[in-house]
């Protein structure tokens, strides 16, 4: 029983870091399914920026997030490094897939519970919105995305704007 | 012996067996097997008995089954002939 | 649930739909023209309730169903007259059955309202076959005196029965014991053994291992086919010979006995017992050959066409690496593998494929009930039920069907009074129609009531502001108004339909069915409402077409003809976003422009003319790469709010192109 509890709390210690931009981020390991090399998205029209298209994943269509567009910074630039990451999110009772642009993968490590603090109100480089809370890391402090916010469905399927006016003159 | 299950069953009948063989085998001249708590019995439990019978043959142990009471496990034996082969008073 | 007892319910389902069938045919015609085929049929029908239940030890529902099936057995056999009140019953019998099996599935009990339910049709049932008081629940009572009575002495023939359980058997969980039992109810169990020569004494038994064999006279007035039926949910696991000894009184000994000995095709050769042997009678061994039928979970073949799916895409990589590498003869290897891939994938999707028939029955009681409700007659004529369409397609086409129905009966057939009033015959006819055309099935419901008004529609649809009071809409956009939400036109809401839901819900239904809906209307004779559905979900022929840098799917069968855009053609638009196509006019839309797709510059560019219902349509694309076999996968919930795109599919190199949905983005542009 306890070692169960042992193994499953490490379990949750365990963060996925990676680099976007240049800056580190952490995502909780637990909801990281797999990454895979950058590979051709297919552009889906008329969704928001930060939806970069489709791409196949061992012949799933998986939806591809750009974060830095997310976060509205900018686009992201395709590197040599640059991956996809598949994450899990839960939408209602069902899991999804969905994949988020990073520049390069940095590290799979633990972070103790007691190196986890509260988001500070402000000052933060992205929005607070998109922060779970932060990490200190090798004694700096590192972002610990919130999936649940990043991913919201119902803001990732928002279509960029009506267009259906613009054909008739 | 006196079999504590309500019902004996295909998903007690491994237990039952195991208990029965190590109680069986100590004894010499006679052996019994109370139902009083026995509620239900199944075609997989009827067959235990019957190997049971075929051992207390061999060794000429008296089988008794006793405190029949229920009765789907009466009618049970009735339906399959057993009362005599298995002496039991009808 | 167990598999055995999911069967089980599918079975009794089964029965109780050709029981309500039946009864629904009985109660189109007069009573007098019942015949006795129907009755039969209803017989049976009840009578495989009632062994299936004792199979399962379901005493309830065996007693239940005795009841039911003497009653019947009686007006079969012209001792009892059938009258409407009977039917009644037998509808109310028919609706009870399934609570109580339902109940008796999840282990549960009737409640009082159900119990007094229960006796009551009981007491009634009894009161028909005169057998006074009824055998209330609670009764355990195996056989009925009536059947006593009935089971006349010649009818009865004698057999010899031997099961010999599989090693395997009592790991099934199946109760044989409840077998023998029901047996004992239709039939007499005489000298029932255990033969025990085969068990091992106690210190070498497996206790899970079987070693028994049974064996048992029976006689009963039944024919063999029953006896070997109520074997049916265990006959995977024994070995079973049943024998026949023709014990006939007046024919005993004779040369003209012809007894047979049925096995099953799971029969080990019969293993007479000295019993059998012993009667001095000559026995002629004949093989039963039953109607084999397999019911297979439908994940298992949803995971085949996955599979097969999986398998086109590979294959059309080999062909494009293929062309690539000019390889003659890869191409034509992979041509063959493309040929007999699509027999298989026929032939999957053929086991998917049901006819309409069963599900277009159940409807008849709907229209029934809805009618009487109304107090309206109506004839309810179905044609081409032995359509065949994708399983899943009919389980979710039936609730839209009964919503379009219950509409047709409701606000279409008029009422008796205005019918006569009108000069037509008072009863009103509706027809159902499957049939299929042109790689889709279409489903139609006519009917001749009154049709749609349409001046009552407009002005309820300008009112409730679904279309502006300037708007110029043709008939058939009127009449297709029915679908919008939020429009109910029934003067009176009744308890029926026309609270306004109901049509828009039909529309979205069929539309997520990849489907069409469309009504036409005579003032005054009747309307008609038609539904195109695909014959399937997971594979559509496509067309791939680019525009800039993304691929679109167009689906062949919208697909008219394509024509190159020329320079001329550029030229004589003049900005206006339509050309002249042959003296008619063919609006344009061009997808990169409307989908905002990074222009490339291309030296052609070409028009792809679409037909989807009444509208036709050109797209211009950039380059066309030809047909392609096109397995639809759904997008995801990100892209749920693009409804013009359908879904996506995997190009042979493992890219995605997007399935254009024609007929929503038409709507969207017109």
């Amino acid at each position: 029983m306890s070692k169960q509890n042992n193994e499953s709390s490490n379990e949750k210690n365990q963060y996925f870091l990676f680099v976007a931009n240049k800056d580190i981020y952490a995502i909780t390991a637990l909801e990281v399914i797999e990454i895979v090399e950058y590979q051709n998205i297919t552009k889906v029209p008329m969704m928001s920026d930060f939806v970069s298209g489709v791409t196949n994943i061992r012949g799933n269509l998986i939806a591809v997030i750009d974060l830095l567009q997310r976060f509205g910074i900018k686009q992201t630039q395709i590197y040599d490094t640059t991956s996809l990451v598949i994450l899990r999110k839960r939408h209602f009772n069902k899991e999804l897939q969905i994949a988020v642009i990073i520049d390069q993968v940095y590290e799979v490590d633990d972070i103790s519970a007691e190196n986890i603090e509260s988001t500070p109100d402000f000052g933060t480089r992205i929005d607070k919105y998109f922060i779970k809370n932060m990490a200190k890391y090798n004694d700096e402090y590192i972002a610990v995305l919130d999936i649940d916010t990043v991913l919201d469905i119902k803001e990732l399927s928002i279509l960029a704007k009506e267009k259906s006016s613009k054909d008739k003159g | 012996m006196k079999i504590l299950l309500n019902e004996l069953n295909i998903y007690e009948v491994e237990n039952c067996h195991k208990k029965i063989l190590k109680e069986v085998q100590s004894v010499k001249s006679s052996f019994t097997l109370n139902f009083s708590n026995v509620e239900k019995i199944d075609l997989n439990s009827i067959q235990l008995i019957l190997s049971l019978k075929k051992y207390c043959d061999e060794k000429a142990i008296h089988l008794k089954l006793t405190n029949i009471e229920a009765r789907q496990v009466k009618q049970t034996f009735k339906m399959f002939n057993l009362n005599q082969t298995l002496g039991i008073a009808p | 649930m167990t598999e055995e007892l999911q069967l089980f319910c599918e079975d009794m389902d089964e029965q109780l739909s050709i029981m309500e069938d039946t009864l629904m045919d009985m109660s189109e015609i007069s009573i007098e023209a019942v015949d006795s085929e129907m009755i039969n049929k209803l017989f049976r029908a009840m009578h495989t309730m009632k062994g299936n239940a004792g199979m399962f030890g379901f005493d309830d529902v065996v007693s239940f169903a005795h009841v039911a099936e003497n009653l019947l057995d009686q007006v079969r056999n012209k001792k009892i007259v059938l009258t409407q009140a009977m039917l009644e019953l037998f509808l109310l019998v028919n609706d009870h059955s399934r609570t109580l099996i339902d109940v008796t599935v999840q282990d549960e009990q009737l409640d009082d309202d159900q119990l007094t339910c229960h006796n009551d049709i009981l007491a009634q049932l009894s009161a028909f076959s005169g057998l006074g008081k009824p055998d209330v629940l609670d009764l355990k009572s195996d056989k009925k005196e009536s059947e006593a009575e009935e089971a006349v002495v010649d009818k009865i023939s004698s057999y010899h029965i031997t099961i010999k359980p599989k090693d395997s058997f009592f790991k099934s969980d199946m109760d044989i014991m409840a077998i023998i039992k029901y047996l004992g109810v239709i039939g007499d169990v005489t000298n029932l053994t255990i033969e025990d020569s085969d068990i091992p004494d106690i210190k070498q038994l497996e206790p899970l291992k079987s070693y028994l064999t049974l064996s048992m006279q029976y006689q009963c007035e039944e024919p063999i086919d029953e006896i070997v039926a109520a074997f049916e949910f265990v006959k995977d696991d024994i070995d079973l010979s049943i024998i026949n000894i023709n014990e006939k009184i007046e024919t005993e000994n004779t040369e003209s006995v012809e007894p047979a000995v049925v096995e099953p095709s799971i029969a080990e050769k019969a293993k007479p017992t000295s019993n059998a042997l012993a009667k001095p009678i000559k026995k002629k061994e004949t093989r039963v050959e039953k109607n084999f039928s397999l019911r297979v979970d439908s994940s298992k073949v949803d995971q085949l066409i996955n599979l097969i799916s999986e398998m086109v895409i590979a294959n059309a990589k080999i062909t494009q690496i293929a062309d690539m590498d000019d390889n003659i003869e890869l191409l034509e290897a992979a041509d063959t593998l493309t040929s007999m891939l699509e027999e298989i994938r026929t032939g999957v999707m053929d086991i998917r494929m049901v006819q309409v028939g069963s599900s277009f029955n159940k409807l008849r009681r709907i229209v029934n009930d809805t009618a009487k409700k109304l107090g309206k007659q109506i004839e309810f004529v179905i044609s081409g039920e032995d359509t065949e369409l994708d399983k899943s397609v009919v389980e979710k086409i039936s609730d839209p069907l009964v919503h379009m129905l219950r509409n047709s009966v409701d606000h279409g057939i008029e009422s008796m009074e205005k019918r006569i009033a009108n000069g037509k015959k008072e009863k009103g006819r509706i027809d159902l129609r499957a049939y299929p055309d042109a790689g889709s099935i279409v489903i139609e419901v006519e009917d001749d009531g009154a049709g749609i008004p349409k001046e009552i529609i407009l002005a309820q649809a300008i009112k409730n502001k679904l279309v502006s009071p300037t708007a110029q809409l043709t008939d058939k956009e009127i009449y297709n108004l029915i679908f919008a939400a939020g429009l109910s036109t029934a003067e009176s809401v009744s308890d029926v339909s026309g609270r306004g839901v109901g049509m828009d819900v039909v529309k979205r239904n069929i539309e997520e069915l990849k489907g069409t809906v469309d009504v036409d209307s005579t003032l005054g004779q009747g309307s008609k409402i038609t539904v195109c559905l695909p014959l399937t979900l997971a594979i559509i022929d496509g067309f791939l077409v680019q525009s800039g840098d993304t691929k679109f799917i167009i689906p062949l069968e919208m697909i008219q003809e394509c024509i190159e855009l020329t320079s001329e053609n550029r030229s004589n638009m003049k900005n206006n976003e339509f050309i002249n196509l042959r003296g008619s006019i063919l609006p344009l839309l061009d997808i990169g422009d409307y989908f905002d797709i990074n222009r490339v510059d291309y030296e052609r560019e070409n028009i792809i003319i679409v037909n989807s219902g009444n509208q036709i349509a050109g797209l211009i694309v950039h380059e066309l790469h030809g047909e392609f076999q096109t397995v639809i996968k759904p997008l995801g919930e990100v892209f749920e709010k693009i409804s013009w795109i359908s879904g996506g599919t995997i190009l042979g190199n493992g890219e995605v192109a997007l399935i254009l949905d024609v007929p929503m983005l038409l709507s969207h542009i017109v």
